[in-house]
């Protein structure tokens, strides 16, 4: 290298760095971001107790890396060159096919936290038990995409760790408080295509029933609570299901949801669904004790936003009553659960007089004073086995 | 600090740079001394002191040294060779070994001894093992004594080296420290080395890490053969191009500066026997140990009881100095009796192997031994060394099929990355068009850009960017 092309390597080389640099430091800083649906770290305050205890050190590389221009595009970038060197996934999501981006869950269902979880599910389902009656009790782990969909992952790409984690689980739960909702949405995913006959939508045709997990978002679509609605129900002998009529409106189709963002890709779009019974109920909902007061399941407002999801119910919030003041079932279900609830919930409602679902993860009252201050008929435990092996707050239910 | 690190990029490397060149040639030891405490201090706020107290105890012994050398006192300048190099190795000794000693007790006498549960400072091996070079190479007259207590700590501290080496010996930059030219070429040089390390630690080492961490936790009892060994294949690269990729940056920040230090691996797994590999891997420790112990000793010199000895006692210190376990101290020892048997034993039948054969040979004995040396994360313990050879009962199964096809690229890349393959297209393309400017700014340009841009991608959205030897 003559010095004339060293002058030019060096002033590359110097562009870059503080170019990038001056870029960070003239840039406004970001409170939350959108796509990544979370708050992001601030340029930390400097003081001597944050600086001795490395406190100071790791939130200003947090909030370097946070507040990194065009983050989301260095992201996108990043998941570019793994899909260009031909891997099939990147961070613990496969690259499946049809578009579909499948969450490994790799070490979670053999995590500590998911071993005591398996401890803490069966001492509260014992308890819970004995106070209402195994009848009046069920336990639904909803099976995450990985599971379900294994003809969509790579070839040879093998993941058993949530069937063998799901079988420990239904072996300490009494065989008519679980309902297996694996079998039903498996055997769906095999054979089934269908819509069932009193499914239908808005202008007479039967509805896509083929889809039981989004493409691009961790939860569960629709049709696959629906399935698992009607499992529950004739389990549980509440009600024939089968014998109304529900009316399917496809409400958006340009659903990108939290894995495609995390990977900061484009995915293929998603749909989101909502069922109405035929013949309409009376309800309002009640969230966090009066707080706010609604008439809707749905929120129309969240379709614009990233977070189509919320679509249901507004997203997560520690406890939301639904009262059907003309029901007269004599039934009150408590719903204990995580976000796989939301789309399935409204279901139940047409056959109970009052749903309430608690979240252990955002209710900071005691779970069990609730159950004891409101004359439950019902209990039905409902979470999504990866958030319920990796949930931390599930001792709570348990004080 | 690291420099695979956004805060480091694109905080403390431009405000060095500003600062380093605004300064006047005289001031330039003293900003590179102040940087490199703030360098250290980001972490490790508190051990920095432990870091100045080492320089102090090292300087002033190289000071006495040479004292009394000058009046002709060997006796005493022996003496305080002894004490300043026993008290660096002492604190050496406690903060990084003192809980295995302690452990190390209770377990033998049954005793419940309270551990200290220091944190070990880091980079202390490496800054420990080039003050006690300085002080013995004063002594010996290998280097003269540095007086000035701001370019003898700027030695020490210098933030390129600091954490992880190569290990600088005193003699190796002394007249740089005294006087150094930096010049655009040099810088020049410096940054297309610097940008060639962080790639092979971002882009190569960071990936191979994930594909290791995702076999490592699996359940040893079934693990199949293969995927074993496409596992421990992952940890030999990742800490191939980890290590290599930092003394890569090291040395390219060195000619940023102008300092030039001596290479610290030489594509160690073009070995063909584990003598040669030890000849190319982290030459800098090599060195080290084979001047300062080894030689010493006596070398090879006094016949093969005093050469078995010798050996064994170099590389028993090399493991223990990886850390404070067990498993180094078996990785060690391993080594130490495979270059004996190589020496004594097998060495010539070796040698008339065919030489695919023999890298075979050297590549087998190499990751076994980074099975030993990761020994201490493997939470299979030997489960995992029995699934290499056929413990899981498998050859393989669906999940090694996938590893290898999803990981195909990266595989082959790593495997081109550890021969001369690279370095020398890159030098004979470059050799071609040296005559154009345009394309010689062109070809190394892009190649920066590309990996400047990949890796910025990486470190911004990655969370798993670990750092191998940060722990020694």
């Amino acid at each position: 290298m003559n010095k004339h092309q060293s002058v030019y390597v060096n002033t590359i080389f110097l562009l870059l760095i503080f170019g990038f640099a001056a870029a960070n430091v003239i840039r406004p800083q970001k409170e939350r971001s959108e796509t990544e649906n979370r708050s992001l770290q601030k340029r930390p305050a400097l003081t001597w107790d944050s600086l001795f205890a490395g406190e100071f050190a790791d939130d200003y590389e947090n909030y370097l890396s946070d507040q990194f221009i065009l983050r989301d595009s260095w992201i996108t970038l990043k998941t570019a060159a793994e899909k260009a060197s031909l891997k099939q996934e990147t961070d613990d999501v496969c690259f499946g096919k049809d578009g579909f981006l499948i969450e490994k869950h790799t070490g979670v269902f053999t995590s500590d936290t998911a071993v005591q979880n398996i401890l803490r599910l069966q001492t509260f389902i014992g308890n819970i038990c004995g106070q209402y009656g195994a009848e009046h009790v069920s336990c639904m782990i909803i099976p995450n995409a990985v599971d379900i969909l294994r003809d969509k992952l790579p070839p040879y790409a093998d993941v058993y760790d949530e069937e063998l984690y799901l079988e420990k689980l239904r072996s300490v739960i009494p065989e008519d408080v679980w309902v297996d909702v694996s079998s039903v949405l498996r055997t769906w995913q095999d054979t089934g295509s269908q819509a069932p006959e009193n499914v239908r939508a808005a202008d007479g045709s039967s509805p896509d029933f083929t889809q039981l997990y989004y493409r691009t978002d961790h939860h569960w679509k629709t049709a696959a609570a629906y399935l698992a609605f009607q499992e529950w129900m004739k389990q549980k002998q509440t009600a024939d299901v089968s014998k109304d009529e529900f009316i399917v409106t496809t409400v958006t189709d340009s659903f990108e949801g939290t894995i495609s963002s995390r990977l900061g890709i484009t995915g293929k779009a998603d749909s989101i669904e909502r069922f109405d019974r035929a013949v309409p109920f009376d309800y309002y909902l009640v969230y966090n004790q009066s707080e706010d007061i609604r008439n809707s399941f749905y929120r129309d407002s969240f379709l614009d936003t990233k977070d189509k999801y919320a679509y249901f119910y507004g997203g997560n919030f520690g406890l939301i009553e639904t009262k059907m003041p003309d029901a007269q079932t004599g039934r009150r279900l408590l719903i204990i659960k995580d976000s796989y609830a939301h789309c399935f919930a409204p279901f139940t409602c047409g056959y109970y007089d009052e749903v309430d679902m608690v979240d252990p993860r955002y209710y900071n009252a005691s779970i069990s004073e609730l159950m004891e201050n409101k004359e439950y008929t019902d209990v039905l435990f409902l979470f999504n086995a990866a958030g319920f092996a990796e949930e931390t707050a599930l001792a709570r239910l348990l004080v | 600090m690291i420099f695979s690190s956004l805060l480091f990029l694109f905080r403390f490397l431009p405000l060095v740079l500003l600062l380093y060149y605004a300064c006047p040639a005289k001031l330039r030891n003293l900003v590179l001394l102040l940087v490199s405490l703030v360098f250290y201090a980001w972490g490790e706020p508190v051990y920095v002191i432990l870091m100045i107290v080492s320089i102090l105890i090292s300087w002033t012994g190289g000071l006495a040294v040479d004292l009394f050398l000058r009046a002709g006192n060997d006796r005493a300048a022996k003496i305080s060779l002894g004490i300043a190099v026993a008290a660096g190795l002492s604190l050496l000794g406690f903060f990084k070994y003192a809980d295995f000693v302690l452990r190390t007790i209770n377990q033998i006498t049954r005793s419940d001894i309270p551990l200290l549960s220091l944190a070990l400072p880091i980079g202390i091996s490496f800054y420990t093992f080039q003050t006690i070079s300085y002080i013995i190479d004063v002594y010996r007259g290998n280097a003269s004594v540095q007086k000035n207590i701001i370019s003898y700590g700027a030695y020490v501290t210098m933030f390129p080296q600091l954490i992880a080496g190569p290990i600088v010996q005193y003699k190796t930059i002394d007249r740089q420290l005294r006087r150094r030219h930096e010049s655009s070429e040099e810088f020049a040089q410096g940054v297309m080395r610097f940008m060639t390390g962080l790639g092979k630690k971002v882009l190569l080492a960071n990936n191979a890490g994930v594909l290791w961490d995702s076999i490592r936790v699996m359940d040893t009892g079934t693990l199949p053969v293969l995927t074993a060994w496409i596992g421990i294949a992952a940890f030999t690269f990742q800490i191939y191009f980890d290590f290599s990729g930092y003394s890569d940056m090291a040395i390219g920040l060195g000619h940023m500066f102008g300092f030039r230090f001596l290479e610290n691996f030489d594509h160690p797994y073009l070995a063909k026997s584990a003598t040669e590999f030890w000849r190319r891997w982290h030459i800098s420790l090599g060195t080290w140990f084979r001047e300062y112990v080894y030689i010493p000793l006596g070398g090879n010199r006094n016949g093969t009881a005093a050469l078995i000895r010798n050996t064994m006692i170099v590389w028993l210190l090399t493991g223990f100095w990886h850390g404070a376990n067990w498993n180094f101290m078996l990785w060690g020892v391993y080594y130490g009796i495979l270059l004996l048997l190589e020496k004594l034993v097998f060495g010539n039948a070796l040698r008339k192997l065919p030489s695919a054969l023999q890298h075979v040979y050297c590549m087998f004995v190499v990751m076994v031994g980074w099975y030993l040396f990761s020994y201490n994360e493997i939470t299979g313990g030997t489960g995992y060394l029995a699934a290499m050879f056929g413990g899981g009962g498998r050859v393989l199964d669906h999940g090694t099929v996938y590893q290898l096809y999803s990981n195909a690229v990266l595989l082959i890349i790593l495997i081109i990355g550890s021969t001369h393959l690279p370095a020398r297209i890159g030098a004979a393309v470059l050799e071609r068009v040296k005559h154009s400017n345009f394309l010689s700014v062109v070809l190394r340009g892009g190649f920066m850009i590309m990996v400047f841009l990949l890796s910025v991608a990486y470190l911004v959205s990655a969370s798993f960017n670990p750092f191998l030897y940060f722990r020694f």
